[in-house]
């Protein structure tokens, strides 16, 4: 039988793995061996669609094409995007399932929901696998942060099935991290899974027994991660060069962004981070100090630790009770956090799995078993958020518990309020207020019955969620004891006949072809020093002998040439000629910004 | 005692997940007995650990995940299956929502008395309703002594609350049962009742008590700030 793979599709990246003789392995690129995929996706003038890391690379020079992020989008409506989602993306002025505008550079654009703009991701990491493994892949097991809702599960569900997969089961990320360590077959434990990813913020209270895996309590923050962490040191990157928020221009912002991004990384090893700014308005080089990153992430730190009191209480576990602690995702390399997490719980967290990779290595532990070949392992998880209907003056009414264990089901008797009614409206939501507009909207159904005197009829709908954390609905009326057909219609979500579509619409997808692919990300990459080159000569041009120049310009147009042709190797070629070409200049750059940078600094500064 | 009919052999039995004869996945209704579906006596008295491994044991035979290949009318059966043990596991586990329950196969519910004020509890419940309306009304100048009083109360209705469910699990224990009834139908019985009503409707007015109380004092808290 075709194996099930293990992919987690992360806000940052994506990565695909399987079980190979009892073990997880995670399943790189096979032409360039990366384990990573880069979770962004790239719209091409010709309105092909770039995955991974050339896309990442070319958002930085065309953000208005690109998307980074796109978990951030998945199952949630217009009214739920923010400021700065939409400094970094487009959306389609509708309500419903979200819509992400792309440009792609030639004056046209193609709207996109979320699930699609994820299937791309998908289509990219099951092809990997496909090259990987020698044979079809159709059916996945995918993670989701524990704190996802109903919709934005669907929404992971739909993404799968546009990309060609069967989803056979939507695992939370911490539960997946705690079968990657394997910790269930040893021994009986308490375990917290502390995953803070690119954008979300995850963590479980899990107890461990004989194979067997109980999620007692989940909790997190759909709107925490990594990225606030970058945001963070962009502000402060932005006060040391002197900039001003509101005024700085979009691709100054993506710049910013990316040297926040090897900011943080520098500062998970050293004191101070120093780095270049290749801004609109010239070179410059900016510090940021590990004491200022923490003393401005502080209260970031304290809102995951928040969550962490929270879900030790709903668990009904103190700190003290917990026996191993499990760190995933990239945002837990922050030395800061591991120091808190660490005294939060009294111990050191455990960090043997690289934490990029362990929430893919334990979604392929979760297909294992349900390919049947570890049968001595199960899993027991919890629905995250309540979940209930509207009744009565607008009051949510709960159905079913945060961190009931599922499968869970509910039952509810409906009648009606005035005479002859042919149709009871229900509408579902899930949240832990009290009001139903201050919940998450799932979805409204009618449910159709027999004209009656009101309060006569006597409608039980059934609501059941499934072992993906998938709420599926059904009603009877009792006194005829006739099943009714539910419509759902979904708040945010796509319908069934939105997905049959757009599996038609098939997608032009650049990775399909492995040499398209390599011209096209070879392209990218001119296009970008090209931009890089042109930029430096007209800010730095009396820096630039005159020789200097007209050899960065031969080079740059024999680049330019190579460009519109498609030959791959020769770009490549040329991107490295123009680098030589310009390495002395770009010296005398930095050398020259390094001056301005200290002869802006007062001499005590220069001092210390 | 209701009885059900294999889906498979047709073989009539009490309900069970498997059919006893034919050893087939069974549809039961979400409402089934819950001690029935985990194997239990029917008794409130529950030994905790039996119940536990119980559960783990059906958990490892009905959950979703071993139906995987299994056909899609099996697959729904493991799912409705599953949502009823952890139903059932979740109510039995828990002295109070056990309580409740039992209450519940007497023929008796908690009703409108639940939301008066019960007879034992009113001087206590008195007591710190006023001090949480003082602490409402003070400036943030003498909030300091009043908090102080009302997280004093907040540990004194913890204690409480601890006394009262020891109180209920002994009642559990010791319920007196009848010869194939919930409830012996004597003195004894109906005192049992009596008092188990009693009991649970303390502890859901104290349960109240505790949220608004732990409100005010969050709202104080923030007062204060």
């Amino acid at each position: 039988m075709a194996r099930i793979v293990g992919i987690d599709l992360g806000t940052t990246n994506s990565l695909v793995a399987v079980m190979r003789s009892d073990r997880p392995e995670i399943l790189p690129d096979p032409a360039t061996g990366a384990r990573l995929l880069p979770s962004a996706v790239s719209l091409l003038p010709e309105g092909a669609f770039l995955v991974g890391d050339a896309a990442r690379r070319r958002a930085t020079l065309h953000p208005r094409g690109s998307v980074l992020s796109v978990k951030r989008f998945m199952g949630v409506g217009l009214e739920h995007v923010d400021a700065s989602d939409r400094e970094r993306v487009r959306f389609a002025e509708a309500a419903g399932a979200l819509r992400l505008v792309l440009e792609d550079g030639a004056g046209g654009e193609q709207q996109l929901t979320a699930p699609e703009v994820s299937s791309l991701i998908l289509r990219e990491l099951r092809r990997r696998a496909e090259a990987a493994l020698g044979e079809e892949v159709t059916r996945a097991v995918i993670t989701v942060p524990a704190y996802f809702n109903d919709s934005q599960r669907q929404a992971t569900r739909d993404a799968g099935r546009l990309a060609g997969l069967d989803v056979l089961r939507l695992v939370n990320e911490p539960t997946a991290a705690a079968l990657a360590y394997g910790l269930d077959k040893s021994e009986e434990a308490v375990v917290a899974v502390f995953d803070l990813g690119g954008g979300t913020f995850d963590v479980s209270i899990l107890q461990l027994r004989a194979g067997l895996s109980e999620v007692l309590a989940t909790g997190g923050d759909t709107r925490l991660g990594g990225d606030d962490f970058d945001a963070r040191i962009v502000a402060l990157l932005q006060e040391d060069v002197g900039l001003d928020h509101a005024t700085t221009s979009r691709e100054d912002i993506a710049i910013l962004h990316d040297a926040a991004e090897r900011a943080k990384r520098t500062l998970s090893e050293a004191d101070t981070a120093r780095v270049e700014l290749s801004l609109s308005a010239g070179t410059r080089i900016a510090t940021v100090t590990r004491a200022a990153f923490e003393a401005a992430t502080e209260d970031l730190v304290e809102r995951t630790l928040a969550r962490c009191r929270q879900a030790l209480k709903d668990a009904g576990k103190q700190a003290a009770d917990v026996d191993h602690v499990i760190l995933v995702g990239g945002a837990t390399r922050i030395p800061v956090v591991r120091r808190s997490v660490a005294r939060f719980f009294g111990k050191t967290p455990l960090a043997g799995i690289d934490p990029d990779e362990v929430v893919a290595l334990g979604a392929a532990v979760q297909a294992g078993i349900l390919s049947g070949s570890s049968t001595d392992m199960l899993l027991l998880d919890v629905v995250p958020l309540s979940l209930g209907i509207e009744t009565m003056g607008g009051v949510f009414t709960r159905l079913i518990d945060r961190n009931t264990t599922i499968p869970a089901a509910a039952r509810e008797q409906f009648t009606t309020a005035v005479d002859n009614q042919t149709h009871v409206e229900v509408h579902v939501l899930q949240g832990e207020r009290e009001l139903a507009r201050d919940c998450r909207s799932l979805a409204r159904f009618r449910i159709p019955i027999e004209p009656a005197i009101a309060g006569l009829p006597r409608i039980e709908v059934t609501f059941l969620i499934d072992a993906n954390g998938i709420l599926s609905v059904s009603a009877r009326d009792v006194r005829t004891n006739r099943e009714h057909s539910i419509e759902v219609k979904p708040s945010y979500g796509l319908t069934e006949d939105e997905i049959e579509r757009m599996l038609e619409e098939s997608f032009d997808l650049a990775e399909e072809d492995f040499a398209q692919r390599q011209l096209l990300e070879a392209r990218v990459e001119a296009e970008s020093i090209l931009h890089a080159t042109e930029k430096a000569e007209h800010l730095h041009a009396q820096l630039l002998t005159v020789e200097e120049r007209a050899a960065i310009e031969r080079a740059a147009s024999e680049l330019r040439d190579a460009v519109a042709g498609s030959d791959h190797n020769r770009i490549r070629d040329l991107i490295e000629a123009l680098n030589q070409a310009g390495t002395p200049f770009a010296q005398r750059i930095m050398d020259a910004s390094i001056k301005t940078a200290l002869a802006s600094k007062s001499v005590v500064e220069i001092a210390r | 005692m209701t009885r059900i009919r294999c889906r498979r052999c047709a073989d009539v039995q009490p309900p069970a997940f498997f059919c006893r004869s034919c050893e087939a996945l069974q549809l039961l209704p979400q409402d089934s007995d819950y001690f029935a579906v985990l194997g239990l006596p029917s008794h409130p008295a529950v030994d905790e650990q039996r119940l536990e491994e119980r559960y783990y044991a059906l958990s490892r035979k009905l959950h979703p995940d071993r139906f995987q290949t299994a056909s899609a009318d099996e697959q729904r059966a493991s799912v409705q299956a599953t949502a009823l043990l952890n139903a059932a596991y979740r109510t039995l586990r828990d002295v109070e929502t056990r309580g409740r329950y039992w209450l519940a196969r007497c023929g008796e519910d908690l009703g409108r008395d639940n939301n008066r004020v019960p007879p034992r509890l009113a001087a206590y419940v008195f007591d710190v309703q006023e001090k949480m309306s003082e602490l409402r009304e003070s400036s943030n100048g003498g909030a300091a002594s009043l908090r102080r009083e009302l997280s004093e109360a907040h540990r004194d209705l913890t204690e409480r609350r601890n006394r009262e469910r020891t109180a209920l699990a002994e009642l559990l224990r010791g319920w007196p049962a009848g010869d194939g009834e919930p409830t012996a139908r004597d003195e004894r019985g109906a005192a049992a009742v009596r008092e188990l009503k009693a009991l649970l409707s303390e502890l859901s007015y104290l349960r109240t008590l505790d949220r608004d109380l732990q409100a005010a004092l969050a709202e104080g808290a923030g007062a204060e700030a």
